[in-house]
């Protein structure tokens, strides 16, 4: 194997992996503010994915100019969502929580089957190379931006979390919901925040996936499984951990489709989560939002 | 609080199975009015194949209401066709519940599947319980091996793909100077991929065509980037893929990204280089890619008329895929006529009789063989100019000339 082919399959896994933790900031925001875990994660990227279709589809909008009008829309939807439904089910066995968030992921896809057709679309950014040349490198812009915003997004977050207000009411909420209300913190109104931000997270993922991945409504299924392993191994709730794991993943991935005959390369998501369960349940970082 | 999580539940429940079932038990336009015949139809109305699926399940309304239009099954004092529509979603566990949900619902015959996959498991019960089964498009060769004397099969199988594009690769690299002899094959990963990229490992070598690599991946793959890779390292001539749209899409745009470009991309049943919407996509900048596909005969005065009267009726063109299924909705109807009757062991003995003349697909008549394959079915070449697919070869056929190697 060839010196380029093992850089360009680690940078293409790199950029990948950054990718897949942006898919799963949200979800593990979510899991650790509510300890709910969002099967509709991905549906509601695909929601921010037509957002920013539609605007760039029907007003020429750049879809990175769409990204904060899909993030509140987003915010909106996910407040919604906790607020009409899932905030009825707080107190409920963490199961019919669990079946609660399927069944909000099976609707929204096919309402969004019926209301967008199962076509798929695509959106192409004017004046934007695909491809960036390094050192005989190819490195796909789309993917270079989605990169450096998973890594600007997790930093701000982080600070977030930790220095502001809000930002420590969270954090409080998700190591001690009891103690945190005894505090004179609005738990309820924590909950809000939470899913409404990891929604909002979502649909910022959705907008960056848009100029390189197919629209269509069926594709979140296509990141949601490798999110919730990033999850799992960045250690639920943790901001920095997802990204950390997104990248692990990503590069397990792509070395493993060079290393590995067929479609192996799959199996190395797997491998790697099953080892991480075996040895360190709590994920390569253990802990909650930190 | 309880009896509200009760009502929340039954809700949710309800929504799913709402949307599971969305369209599983839908009558079509006509009023049954008790002379009504019903047929089934099965393909992935939902979910990562909904397109193809939904198209396919046009083409078949199509054909039904140009038979109720003209008056019906005659044998049966001018019955109308009922259409019963499901949805598989590309799942091999469903395609066995809607075959067992289409029979409760008495259809005399079923027209499915799109995905092999799913039509394994589907036939296989609609022979346990004796229903006619004609396959419109699943490329398998299993599909009409395991002595099933109810499923018949319209598309040609997995294995005359591959045998169809290596006499078309050898007869067209005679006609060039510099003709072509190493290749990749890139295929997804199920039966579909998995059977026509074995079937040209095992007769490349006698057609002079040497494979470097068989690249493998989940056709829900969100990233195809370590496939490209191992392509550019290793530089082929000919790039042959088996996908189907999503990751097609992302081959070739993936391998325009890249400084090398392939003398030839051919596809091998491909799922992307013949859809329609692939083939217009601005996005995708596809200039002469081949693909060894089934398709339309474009050369039939009927299937023009069949093309304007889809495009007419649904605002999209009709792709080969709506075409066979098109056809394979003719034929069952045809047998139906030919029965006289709705038994389905009549209609099944019908159906092994069929000799189908008139029809719009690039080969001679529509005949089964005792396996129930369509024996002339055939795949022909076709090749992408300006947003349009043209068929190349065999000369027959043949729309324009073809250009090779095309780049």
């Amino acid at each position: 194997m060839s010196l380029e082919l093992f850089l360009q399959s680690l940078v293409d896994g790199l950029l990948m992996g950054g990718v897949y933790g942006l898919v799963a900031i949200g979800l593990t925001i979510i899991f650790g503010v509510m300890k709910v875990i969002n099967f509709a994660q991905g549906a509601l990227m695909m929601l921010g994915m037509y957002v920013t279709y539609w605007l760039f589809a029907l007003l020429g909008l750049n879809p990175y100019l769409s990204i904060p009008i899909s993030a509140i829309v987003l915010f909106f939807i996910g407040v919604g969502i906790q607020k009409g439904i899932l905030s009825k089910m707080m107190d409920a066995p963490e199961h019919n929580q669990l079946l609660v968030t399927l069944g909000i992921m099976l609707f929204v896809e096919n309402f969004a089957l019926v209301l967008f057709k199962p076509d798929f679309r695509s959106v192409n950014v004017d004046g934007m190379p695909t491809t960036l040349s390094l050192l005989s490198i190819n490195i796909n812009t789309g993917k270079l931006i989605a990169f450096v915003f998973a890594i600007v997004l997790t930093i701000v977050l982080f600070w977030f979390l930790k220095h502001t207000f809000l930002g420590k009411a969270i954090r409080a909420t998700s190591i001690n919901r009891q103690g945190a209300a005894l505090l004179g913190v609005n738990t309820n109104r924590i909950n809000y925040i939470a899913f409404g931000l990891g929604a909002g997270l979502a649909a910022i993922a959705g907008s960056l996936i848009t100029p390189f991945f197919y629209t269509s409504p069926d594709v979140g299924s296509a990141f949601i499984l490798k999110a919730f392993v990033v999850v799992v191994l960045g250690g639920l709730g943790n901001v920095l951990g997802a990204l950390i794991g997104g990248l692990v993943i990503g590069i397990a991935e792509s070395l493993g489709g060079v290393f590995l005959p067929g479609s192996l390369k799959e199996l190395m998501t797997y491998l790697i989560f099953i080892l991480v369960l075996l040895f360190r349940p709590n994920g390569m970082f253990g802990g909650k939002v930190k | 609080m309880k009896r509200i999580l009760v009502l929340i539940m039954m809700s949710v429940l309800l929504v799913i199975v709402g949307a599971c079932s969305d369209s599983n038990v839908q009558g079509s336009d006509y009023e049954s009015d008790g002379n009504s015949v019903k047929i089934g139809s099965i393909h992935p109305l939902s979910g990562g194949l909904a397109q193809e699926g939904q198209e396919m399940r046009d083409a078949i309304r199509l054909a039904i209401e140009e038979v109720n239009e003209a008056g019906g099954i005659k044998s049966l004092d001018g019955a109308k066709i009922e259409l019963v529509e499901s949805d598989h979603e590309g799942l091999a566990e469903k395609g066995v519940t809607e075959v067992q949900k289409l029979d409760s619902a008495k259809v005399v015959g079923i027209i499915g599947t799109y995905s092999s996959g799913v039509a394994l498991p589907a036939t296989q019960e609609a022979e346990r319980s004796g229903i006619p089964f004609v396959v419109d498009i699943g490329s398998a060769d299993e599909i009409t091996e395991r002595g099933f004397k109810y499923t018949f099969r319209m598309q040609p199988p997995a294995t005359s793909f591959s045998k169809d594009f290596l006499t078309y690769f050898e007869e067209i690299n005679k006609s060039t100077n510099t003709p072509l002899k190493t290749a990749v094959i890139v295929h997804e990963d199920s039966v579909f991929g998995s059977s026509i990229a074995k079937a040209i490992n095992e007769q490349a070598e006698e057609y002079e065509l040497e494979v470097l690599a068989t690249l493998p991946h989940s056709a829900a793959t969100a990233d195809l980037s370590t496939t490209i890779n191992k392509i550019t390292s290793l530089k082929p001539d000919i790039v042959l893929s088996t996908t189907y749209l999503r990751d097609g899409v992302m081959l070739v745009e993936g391998l325009q990204n890249t400084k090398f470009t392939p003398k030839a991309i051919i596809g091998v049943a491909n799922g992307a280089f013949s859809n329609a919407s692939f083939i217009t996509d601005e996005a995708a900048a596809n200039q002469n890619l081949m693909d060894v596909n089934y398709t339309i005969n474009p050369k039939s005065e009927e299937a023009t008329k069949v093309k304007e009267a889809y495009l007419e009726k649904y605002n999209k063109h009709l792709g080969p895929n709506a075409a066979y299924s098109y056809m394979a909705a003719k034929v069952l109807i045809d047998a139906i006529e030919r029965a006289g009757s709705t038994d389905r062991t009549a209609v099944m003995q019908a159906l092994e009789e069929t000799d189908y003349t008139d029809h719009i697909l690039p080969q001679d008549t529509i005949k089964f063989d005792e396996k129930g394959q369509n024996i002339n079915a055939r795949a022909v070449l076709n090749q992408i100019f300006e947003n349009e697919s043209k068929v190349v070869y065999p000369e027959e056929y043949q729309e324009v000339e073809y250009v090779y190697p095309a780049n």
